[in-house]
């Protein structure tokens, strides 16, 4: 979706044209879904969420400055629903800092590993869904929003209101959690 | 911005996880190296579309909450709410005098008629009542004359 697109999507919507919400609802429901369900994880209240962003967007469009792209507004919106939600019913919704721990996490065990073969074997690429759903909301929402959605870094500190630095260090590090279940698994 | 500065003294590790991605993306052919491969695969599944997904009437169901509607269906329901603690607080006042002396006393006195004459002048705003309160003072049997 271009800027231009996007420009003459929220005017429609605000003209109340019909079937113009009904295009916005379509082009950016993957999104949020990508956001919460990646954050509160229970499909139920996740698409009760999204109801609620969208409800939230109609409401709020009109204070929608169109010189941002209205992905990362909408973005925006979802994360804030979720994490509220998370923080009224007291989730972590990130991981205590591991400090040093990390550092040696960097230290190698190589040997050999078959990307294709390994991709095929149920057990791993299971264990890896497992790990990812260990990881606390904000950075498992993060890789998503990284790795699923192909957003830059830039976007995603737009979407979580977070700094660029603590964006990475969040990829930085699940990522490492991520590759250390994988040498645990297949060595 | 998609390249990065990498955090800390974790720079090979970082532009490490940041090779396999976009080996990923590009879907550039396996080469060797574990650690780079182990990083590829987690790419690789990270990229996966997720398990769960909105259900297919999202759109269909969405609009309700969210447009016109939500303007409308309070005012309705405003409406039924005052009708029915109308009705609800109509019907304990009629129990309460018919049950009591002071019910005895008020349904002997002349009001029937004080009041069909009131209601009769709010016809046009409630003709339905009017015409249930005339249906309620006829005498048992009597069919209804046509209006």
């Amino acid at each position: 979706m271009g800027v231009s697109d996007d420009r003459e999507l929220v005017e429609g919507v605000l003209a109340g044209i019909p079937g113009t919400f009904e295009r916005l609802v379509r082009n950016y429901q993957g999104l949020c879904w990508h956001i919460i369900f990646r954050m509160v994880r229970d499909p139920e209240t996740s698409r009760d969420l999204c109801q609620e962003t969208f409800l939230r967007v109609h409401q709020k469009l009109h204070q929608y400055r169109q010189d941002r792209p209205l992905k990362g507004w909408i973005g925006r919106v979802a994360y804030t629903i979720a994490l509220r939600h998370l923080e009224r019913r007291a989730v972590p919704v990130v991981d205590a800092p591991s400090g040093p721990a990390d550092e040696s996490a960097v230290e190698l065990i190589e040997g050999d590993f078959d990307l294709e073969q390994a991709y095929l074997d149920q057990e791993l690429v299971g264990r890896l869904h497992a790990e990812i759903e260990r990881l606390a909301p904000v950075p498992r929402a993060i890789l998503s929003l990284y790795h699923l959605e192909e957003l830059s870094i830039d976007e995603i500190a737009g979407i979580t209101d977070l700094p660029a630095g603590t964006i990475k260090s969040h990829l930085f590090r699940a990522r490492i959690q991520l590759r250390k279940a994988l040498e645990s698994t297949w060595r | 911005m998609n390249s990065p500065s990498p955090p800390n003294e974790t720079n090979v590790e970082w532009v490490l996880q940041e090779r396999a991605r976009q080996e990923e993306r590009s879907r550039t052919a396996v080469g060797p190296g574990a650690r780079l491969n182990r990083y590829r695969l987690i790419s690789r599944v990270l990229h996966e579309p997720l398990r769960e997904t909105l259900p297919r009437d999202f759109v269909v169901a969405a609009p309700p909450s969210t447009g016109r509607h939500s303007t409308v269906f309070p005012r309705q329901r405003a409406i039924l709410i005052t009708t029915g603690v109308g009705y609800l607080a109509a019907m304990t006042t009629a129990a309460f005098l018919v049950r009591t002396d002071i019910g005895h006393a008020v349904t002997t006195f002349a009001w029937p008629t004080d009041l069909l004459a009131i209601l009769a002048a709010l016809s046009l705003a409630a003709p339905r009542i009017v015409a249930l309160v005339r249906a309620l003072e006829r005498p048992a049997g009597e069919l209804p004359s046509r209006p």
